[in-house]
C-alpha cells in the first residue's frame, strides 16, 4: 500500500452547525404525554373506565360530577368518563385508518410518479389536482347521502380527500430525492428502480411522511368529529367524541360537562398531534414561532 | 488487449437546435487514462452523460467493451451487465452517497447489483475494497454523514471498484476536493490503476490535475474537439489557440492573471 | 491609517450540541489599496472571517474582539450607521452571483438600487455603471443593463456584481471565492480587471480563496488560515519564494504541477481540521512532518520571522534554519528554474 493508506486517520464526528436530531422541547415532551394519556385510554378502556359505557341509570339523569361519576351522568343516566374513555377508541380508530388507507395509496402513487416522470407524473399528478379541487367534507357528505350515514363510508371518503395532501408532499420529496446523484450512481450500476425506490428514496423521506402523518392524522380526527357531530359518521349510542360533543338537548338544559369534556379531549389531541408533527418534522420548539405560523391547510 | 475499452465514434447530442456534444470521436486502451477537458458548456459531462447511458447520442455510436451503447438499456438486467464493464464517479461527495447508508451497506450492495462476489463473501469483499482505497473495516457502519468530502469521494472509488469494471469514468471527480485531500486522491488513483488494470476516462476543467493523472487528453471547446493527444505533447507543445488560452489562464507558481483584452476597449 | 484592522476576533457558534469554537484570536491589518488574501481549507473559518469583518454572522454565532473600518469599529454601529457603513465603505462579491442578485429586476435596476435608495441623480448613476461594465469586460452594457439576470451566463453575471460592489467607491472590497464558479479563462479575465480597477481607484480588498496560487497571484499579503487560526501572514513575495510553516510548505507541495509529472505527488497527512477538532496545542499536529510533544501541549505563539509572521514552535529552525533542507515538503522548483 502507498503512504496514502496510512495517512487516513479516523475523523472526529463532524459536527455541523445546526441540530441534528429533533429536539423535544418542553411542549414537545407534553404532547407526547398527551397523546400517550389519550392511546393508553383507547387501548385499556376496560380497565381503566369505572363504568360501564352503554348501561345507563334512568334514575339518575344529568347528575353533576361526583366521586362515583367523575364527570357526571348523561340524560340516561350513563357514565360520562366511561363513555369519553371507550369514545377514544373510535376517535382514534377512524383517523388512524384514514391515514393509512391514503398511505396504502398515495405513496405508491407518488413514489411512481416521481421515478416515471413524463406523461405518468403528468396524469397522476392531474388527477391528484382534481381531488384536490373538491372540498374533504364534501366527499365525506355526497358518500353519507349515497351509501347511507356509518363509519365506514366515511373512513373511505375522508382517505380519498386526504389522499392528495398526503400524496403532494411525497411527491415532491421523492422527486427531489431522485435527482440525487447517488440515485444516479446506483442506476449507473444497474440497481432496478422498485430496488432503489424501497431501499433508498423511502427510507429518506420516511421521516417527512411519519411527521406528515402525525398531522394528517391530526386533521382527520377533526373531520370526522365534525361529521360525527352532523350526525353522518358514528352514530349515537356509539361512544364517541363527535357524537358526545353534539349532545345539544343537554347543553339547551343546562348540562354542557359532556360537551365540553369532549370537545377540550378534541382540541387537545389534535394540538398535541401538530405540535409532535412539528417536532418530527424539525421545526425549533418555540412558542412564537407556533403563533406565527399558524396552522392552515 | 487490442480492442479498446472504450471507443466513440462521430458522438453527436443535439438539445433542439443546441448541439452540445459535435463529431467527437476517441478511443481509451485498458489500463490507460484519457483526460477530457474544456470548461463549462464544452460538452463533457454530455459525453460522460452518453458512456453512461443516462443520455441517448443523437447520431454517432459509443461501444464499450465492444458492446454498442447508443441505445439507452431498456432493462435493468443490460444495465447490470453495462455495470460491470463501466462506473461512474461524480464531482459531488456529499449527494454521490445515500445519507443514511452505511458504507459498508453501499459496498456490498454495489457488489450484489454486479454480481461479483457470493453471498457469503460480500462482507469480506467490501472490507477489503474500503482497505484499498485507504479507509478501514472500523469504517464500514459510518454513514457518510459522518465523512469528510475526500473520505466519500474514496467511498465512491470504493464502490465504483466493487464491480470490477473496465473502465470508471471520473466527471470531475477530485475538483470539489480540498488541496490537500486532492493530492492524496489522485495518488490513489495512480496505485489502483496499477494494480487493476482499470481504464479511467477522467473528466476535468484543471490542467495540472490532466498532467498528474493522464496519459493522453482531449480538449474540448462548445462541443468540438480542438485538440488531443499524449499529455506530454499537448501540454508541452500546444497547437491550438484554445489550449494555449487555457494553459495560460491555469493558476500556478509564478502565475499572473491577464486580460483577455484591454480594459474599456469593448466594442461601444 | 489602515481600511481595516482586525484584533484578537475569536467566533464560537451556539449549537444543539453546545458551544462550538471556529475561530481564535485571528487578527490581521490591510492597509489603504492593499490587497490581501485569506487561504485555507474546509475548517479554516476563512468564510467566516469575512462575515465577521461585514457582521453577516448568522444568530447562533458570537463573536469577540476587535475589527475597525476606517478607524470605526464595526461592533458598536448601531443598524443605521452600519447601513450607511455597508453602503459606502464595502463592496461584496460572494461565490454565486445568482444568490446575490435579484433575477425579478434588471440588471440596470441593480446596479442603481443604492442610488435610487438615496434619491441621488440616477442618470449619473447609470452612465457610471456602464463605464464600470465596459471596464470589467462586458461589451454593450446598456443592452445588458437592460436585460433580466437569467438572461446573462454566469461569467457575465459575476462581472455585473463585481461592477456593482465598485458603484459607490468603496475603500474595502470584500470577496468570498468570486472567481470559484466560473471558467479558468474568465477568471483570469476578471482578475486582471478588478485588479486595474482597484489601483485606480485605490480600493483595498480582503480576497478568501482556497487556491493559493491564486491568492499568490492576486494578493498582496497572504494570511494562512488552519482550523480557525492564522498560521502564517507573509507578503506574497515572501510566500512565492519561501513558505515556513510546515502547513504552507504542504499546501504548496500538494499542489499539482502544470509543467511535470511527480509521482507520487507529496500529500499532507490526513485530514483538514476544524477548530473543534484540535482544542490543544498547535492545530496542525496531527498533520505535521515535524511536529513535537510540546505542540500537542502548547498553542505556539505568532512570531516574526524574518519579514513575516508564523506559527509553529520550531520556527526558528524553520526560517533558514537547519530544518529548512531536511522538511520533507517543500516547494516545487518550476522546470527549468
Amino acid at each position: 500500500m502507498t503512504a496514502t493508506t496510512a495517512a487516513v486517520e479516523v475523523v472526529p464526528r463532524r459536527r455541523r452547525i445546526g441540530r441534528r436530531a429533533p429536539a423535544l422541547g418542553v411542549s414537545g415532551w407534553l404532547a407526547l404525554a398527551v397523546i400517550a394519556l389519550v392511546v393508553v385510554m383507547a387501548l385499556f378502556a376496560p380497565l381503566v373506565a369505572p363504568h360501564d359505557p352503554d348501561t345507563g341509570n334512568l334514575l339518575t339523569p344529568y347528575a353533576g360530577p361526583s366521586g362515583a361519576h367523575w364527570l357526571g351522568t348523561d340524560a340516561t343516566g350513563r357514565d360520562i368518563a366511561s363513555r369519553l374513555i371507550y369514545g377514544a377508541r373510535t376517535s382514534l380508530l377512524g383517523p388512524a385508518a384514514i391515514v393509512l388507507l391514503s398511505l396504502l395509496i398515495g405513496v405508491p402513487l407518488a413514489l411512481v410518479s416521481a421515478w416515471r416522470g413524463g406523461l405518468v407524473a403528468f396524469v397522476i399528478t392531474r388527477a391528484l389536482d382534481v381531488l384536490f379541487a373538491i372540498p374533504g367534507m364534501l366527499i365525506a357528505i355526497l358518500a353519507a347521502a349515497v351509501f347511507g350515514a356509518g363509519l365506514r363510508a366515511a373512513v373511505l371518503a375522508l382517505a380519498v380527500a386526504y389522499l392528495p395532501y398526503t400524496a403532494r408532499v411525497i411527491v415532491s420529496a421523492a422527486e427531489r430525492e431522485r435527482r440525487q446523484e447517488y440515485v444516479r450512481a446506483l442506476t449507473v450500476q444497474g440497481a432496478s428502480a422498485v430496488s432503489i425506490s424501497v431501499r433508498h428514496v423511502l427510507r429518506n423521506i420516511a421521516p417527512l411522511i411519519a411527521s406528515q402523518s402525525t398531522v394528517a392524522f391530526a386533521y382527520a380526527l377533526i373531520d370526522l368529529a365534525s361529521l360525527s357531530f352532523l350526525g353522518l359518521a358514528v352514530q349515537p349510542p356509539q361512544a364517541d367524541w363527535g357524537v358526545l360533543a353534539s349532545d345539544r338537548d343537554a347543553v339547551l338544559q343546562g348540562h354542557s360537562m359532556q360537551v365540553v369534556a369532549a370537545s377540550v379531549l378534541v382540541v387537545a389531541t389534535v394540538l398535541a398531534l401538530f405540535v409532535v408533527g412539528a417536532r418530527l418534522a424539525g421545526e425549533r420548539p418555540s412558542v412564537r414561532g407556533f403563533l406565527r405560523r399558524g396552522t392552515g391547510r | 488487449m487490442d480492442e479498446p475499452v472504450v471507443r466513440a465514434q462521430a458522438l453527436t447530442k443535439r438539445f433542439g437546435v443546441v448541439t452540445v456534444v459535435d463529431d467527437v470521436s476517441f478511443e481509451l486502451a485498458a489500463g490507460r487514462t484519457l483526460a477530457i477537458v474544456g470548461e463549462s458548456g464544452a460538452g463533457k459531462s454530455t459525453i460522460a452523460a452518453m458512456l453512461t447511458g443516462l443520455a441517448a447520442p443523437t447520431s454517432g455510436a459509443v461501444v464499450v467493451c465492444g458492446e454498442d451503447r447508443s441505445q439507452p438499456a431498456r432493462s435493468a438486467r443490460v444495465r447490470r451487465r453495462r455495470g460491470r464493464q463501466l462506473q461512474l464517479v461524480s464531482q459531488d461527495p456529499f449527494t454521490a452517497l445515500d445519507p443514511r447508508q452505511p458504507i459498508g451497506s453501499v459496498i456490498v450492495e454495489a457488489l450484489a447489483i454486479a454480481d461479483r462476489a457470493p453471498r457469503a463473501q460480500r462482507a469480506a469483499r467490501a472490507v477489503e475494497l474500503l482497505e484499498a482505497v485507504g479507509l478501514g473495516g472500523r469504517h464500514a457502519t459510518a454513514v457518510p454523514r459522518a465523512l469528510s468530502g475526500g473520505q466519500r469521494q474514496r467511498v465512491a472509488i470504493a464502490r465504483a471498484l466493487a464491480a470490477e469494471p473496465a473502465v470508471i469514468v471520473l466527471d470531475e471527480a477530485v475538483s470539489a476536493l480540498d488541496v490537500s485531500v486532492q493530492a492524496q486522491v489522485l495518488n490513489l488513483l495512480r496505485d489502483l490503476q496499477r494494480e487493476t488494470g482499470t481504464a479511467f476516462l477522467f473528466i476535468t476543467h484543471d490542467l495540472a490535475v490532466v498532467r498528474q493523472i493522464a496519459h493522453d487528453v482531449l480538449v474540448l471547446e462548445q462541443g468540438r474537439v480542438v485538440e488531443q493527444g499524449a499529455v506530454g505533447a499537448v501540454l508541452d507543445a500546444p497547437q491550438e489557440s484554445y489550449t494555449k488560452v487555457l494553459l495560460d489562464s491555469t493558476p500556478r507558481h509564478g502565475w499572473r492573471p491577464k486580460a483577455r483584452r484591454p480594459a474599456g476597449a469593448a466594442a461601444g | 491609517m489602515s481600511v481595516l484592522d482586525v484584533q484578537g476576533l475569536s467566533v464560537d457558534v451556539d449549537t444543539a450540541a453546545g458551544r462550538v469554537p471556529i475561530l481564535r484570536d485571528v487578527a490581521f491589518t490591510v492597509g489603504a489599496g492593499e490587497a490581501v488574501g485569506l487561504v485555507g481549507e474546509s475548517g479554516s473559518g476563512k468564510s467566516m472571517t469575512l462575515r465577521a469583518i461585514a457582521r453577516l454572522l448568522p444568530p447562533s454565532a458570537r463573536a469577540s474582539g476587535m475589527i475597525t473600518i476606517n478607524d470605526t469599529p464595526v461592533a458598536s454601529l448601531g443598524r443605521g450607521a452600519l447601513r450607511a457603513l455597508r453602503s459606502r465603505e464595502l463592496g461584496f462579491v460572494f461565490q454565486d452571483p445568482r444568490a446575490a442578485v435579484n433575477p425579478m429586476h434588471r440588471v440596470g435596476d441593480f446596479l442603481t438600487e443604492p442610488v435610487r435608495d438615496r434619491r441621488g441623480d440616477v442618470r449619473a448613476a447609470t452612465a457610471r455603471a456602464a463605464e464600470l461594465l465596459t471596464r470589467i469586460g462586458v461589451p454593450d452594457p446598456e443592452r445588458r443593463m437592460r436585460q433580466y439576470p437569467a438572461e446573462l451566463s454566469g461569467g457575465l453575471l459575476q462581472r455585473v456584481v463585481i461592477a456593482a460592489a465598485l458603484m459607490a467607491g468603496p475603500s474595502l472590497l470584500l470577496a468570498d471565492e468570486p472567481t470559484t464558479a466560473l471558467d479558468v479563462t474568465t477568471q483570469s479575465d476578471v482578475l486582471a480587471l478588478v485588479d486595474q480597477l482597484r489601483r485606480e481607484q485605490g480600493t483595498a480588498m480582503v480576497f478568501v480563496t482556497h487556491d493559493l496560487d491564486l491568492a499568490l497571484a492576486v494578493c498582496d499579503r497572504v494570511v494562512v488560515l488552519y482550523a480557525g487560526q492564522v498560521v502564517e501572514v507573509a507578503s506574497a513575495a515572501s510566500l512565492v519564494a519561501a513558505p515556513v510553516h510546515p502547513y504552507t510548505r504542504g499546501l504548496f507541495a500538494s499542489r499539482p504541477p502544470l509543467d511535470r509529472r511527480v509521482e507520487p505527488m507529496p500529500a499532507i497527512e490526513g485530514v483538514p481540521a476544524a477548530l473543534a477538532d484540535v482544542p490543544v496545542g498547535c492545530p496542525f499536529q496531527a498533520r505535521c512532518p515535524i511536529v513535537q510533544d510540546r505542540c500537542r501541549t502548547t498553542l505556539p505563539p505568532l512570531v516574526p520571522v524574518g519579514d513575516e509572521l508564523v506559527r509553529c514552535h520550531r520556527s526558528d529552525e524553520l526560517g533558514g534554519g537547519p530544518l529548512r533542507e531536511r522538511l520533507p515538503l517543500a516547494a516545487p522548483a518550476p522546470a527549468g528554474a
